[in-house]
């Protein structure tokens, strides 16, 4: 072994975590690297056999199997304290770092499970994106500070649902109005959709108004989007959508410049558009909204934002 | 191939489906799903997959997208000829907009054009990504783009720059930070919401210099949802970086700074002056009358 260039040493292997050329049989352990950093930092096998609470022989046998597998002699035995080989010292480097990512790698995952770290992956689509997803999100980090909420975007119902199926996300935020075959659903609150239109054109528009009366207005709306709360309240005519906008923030604008009104979840009309008028529907447009999933197990994240979504503890 | 197939087409694609695009257009399902059935036999290749009651975009249906749009606005512009008689414009404008460029100027430009013009209708779609410019003007999905300069492959397309956006950041009401420009550097230590993709190259001068300077916030919330930037903030969910003139029409509500140095790039409007439609022309003109008549007043430009 003596002679190998460094960046070539078999030990250099180890740290990558993969053992080329060396079969099963010959590969390092982790408990041989403890042992191994052990008689390192306690200065000899007695010392190191006392901290581990194992026996020396079986000590001494491990170090010997380790220095076996590597092909070479870690330590020099020749005076009265055991001292390492050049070897040694290279595989001592490698050897710490392999134990500080091990423990690193534990940290993390402990982390994760204990909601300490990572994040959860939520999928919904631009009508919620304000409300409710918010108020969801506030809720989850006031418990939960430490965890990144990920807001996935969807082509509406059909979307989410894929990207749960594919696993892009473990929680849909969605309309619970429409069909959820082979899916958990969990309702939430009802948002209630009204007309948002600029003062100017207020004026004619009763409250409450109709659909039919929706049917005559100009609308600015997202026609491309499959979820559009006009498409499912029944609210499209034949003319009345004068712009097609596929930006949520565009068209809040389109309705504050009096282009045209726009049918919202009361909350985002009052929130983002400050400048409209809003109309209720006759008969009132509500719309139930909840968190969907794949039967099936959770992360532990996705169960605690779901638990603090609904204010009770999720059972699968 | 026939106009009625083509714009039927496009019903089924807009509408998600026979029965809307049935709905929308007032005709009987069975002649829309006939002439969907006699458009795929003659170009010899299926449009949509049938899946249950679904119908889902073949890669062919896909690619004819684009051009269909393209024929109707020619079949648009050929009958507008005919009619002469009368001076008024109408037609559609079709525009794919980058979400980043989405508010501001070009909703002004927008509705400004409407206030002239209430015949014409607008459609603005989402533009994915900014290097498709040139393509998706090419294959007719779209008459405008909205993105931001230079353009790549702008050969034979006209360019009106419209503005510049530049990135301020947005702190949660009650942030507690100094007065004028903050420095990458000095940025509080408060989580931030990120979108991941859709700022552009502007964005992605930011990551990276928020990576030179070693500067790591944790991350609150990544969202696909632009519009819901400022709102997580004001939710106090954490800071943003958002456009200046979102920043300054939130500085009541927020604490707001510009951000040292400073993140800018143009953008404008880019279309090809050979395929322009009647209300592509008349909005072209427009926009260049107030870009001339006090720029300053019109668009509100971020310098």
């Amino acid at each position: 072994m003596a002679g190998t260039a460094p960046g070539r040493h078999p030990f250099l292997t180890v740290t990558c975590g993969t053992v080329r050329g060396v079969t099963y049989d010959n590969r390092v352990d982790l408990h041989l690297v403890t042992y191994f950093v052990a008689v390192v930092d306690h200065g000899g096998i007695t010392k190191a056999a006392q901290a581990l609470y194992i026996s020396q022989p079986s000590l001494s046998q491990a170090i010997r199997t380790l220095e076996r597998r590597l092909d070479t002699t870690l330590f020099d035995r020749t005076g009265r304290r055991l001292t390492l080989t050049e070897d040694g010292r290279v595989l001592e480097v490698a050897a710490r770092r392999i134990l500080a990512d091990v423990e690193r790698a534990k940290q993390k995952v402990a982390a994760v499970r204990d909601l300490e770290a990572g994040r959860v992956e939520i999928v919904t689509f631009a009508t919620f994106s304000i409300h409710p997803v918010i108020e969801f999100v506030q809720r989850f980090r006031r418990r939960y500070p430490n965890l990144t909420v990920r807001v996935n975007d969807a082509e509406g119902p059909p979307g989410v649902h894929a990207a749960l199926r594919r696993g892009e996300a473990e929680i849909g935020i969605t309309d619970l109005s429409v069909e959820h075959a082979g899916m958990i659903t969990v309702p939430v609150l009802e948002q209630e959709m009204v007309l948002a239109v600029h003062p100017d054109l207020a004026a004619d528009v009763p409250d409450p108004v109709t659909r039919a009366q929706v049917r005559d207005f100009p609308l600015v709306l997202d026609l491309g989007s499959r979820a559009s709360a006009a498409r499912t309240g029944e609210l499209l005519g034949d003319q009345n959508v004068v712009v097609d906008c596929a930006n949520q923030a565009a068209l809040w604008q389109f309705v504050e410049r009096g282009t045209a009104g726009t049918i919202v979840p009361r909350r985002v009309a009052e929130k983002q558009i400050p400048g409209a008028v809003v109309r209720p529907l006759d008969p009132p447009f509500r719309r139930p909204v909840g968190l969907v999933m794949r039967p099936g197990d959770l992360s532990p994240a996705a169960a605690a934002f779901v638990a603090t979504t609904t204010g009770t503890p999720w059972e699968a | 191939m026939e106009f009625r197939q083509v714009e039927y087409f496009l019903a089924v694609v807009e509408n998600d489906g026979i029965n809307g695009a049935a709905a929308e257009l007032g005709v009987a399902q069975p002649t829309v799903s006939q002439a969907l059935r006699s458009l795929e036999r003659e170009l010899g290749v299926q449009l949509f997959h049938r899946i249950g009651r679904g119908m889902v975009l073949t890669a062919a249906g896909k690619a004819l997208i684009g051009p269909s749009r393209q024929i109707l606005r020619d079949v648009n512009a050929v009958e507008e000829l005919l009619t002469v008689s009368t001076t008024e414009v109408t037609g559609r404008l079709d525009l794919m907009v980058f979400p980043a460029l989405a508010t501001g100027p070009i909703v002004d430009l927008v509705s400004e054009f409407r206030r002239l013009h209430p015949k014409v209708t607008a459609r603005l779609g989402d533009l994915r990504a900014e290097e498709f410019t040139a393509s998706v003007i090419h294959d007719g999905h779209c008459e405008f783009v909205v993105t931001h300069l230079p353009v790549e492959d702008e050969v034979g397309l006209e360019i009106i720059e419209l503005g510049q956006t530049e990135y301020w950041l947005a702190y949660p009401p009650g942030t507690d930070l100094p007065p004028g420009p903050l420095s990458l550097a000095e940025l509080p230590d408060i989580p931030m919401v990120f979108v991941p993709r859709g700022g552009g190259s502007v964005s992605d001068a930011i990551d990276y210099a928020m990576r030179q300077a070693e500067v790591r916030r944790p991350i609150s919330v990544l969202t696909d949802h632009r519009e819901a930037r400022l709102p997580m903030v004001l939710a106090g969910l954490g800071g943003s970086f958002v456009e200046r003139s979102l920043a300054e029409s939130a500085q009541d509500v927020a604490v707001v700074r510009p951000c040292e140095p400073t993140f800018a790039q143009s953008y404008g409007l880019v279309f090809d002056p050979a395929s322009l439609s009647k209300a592509g022309r008349a909005f072209v003109d427009f926009v260049r009358s107030s870009e001339e008549s006090g720029a300053e007043e019109q668009l509100p430009t971020e310098r």
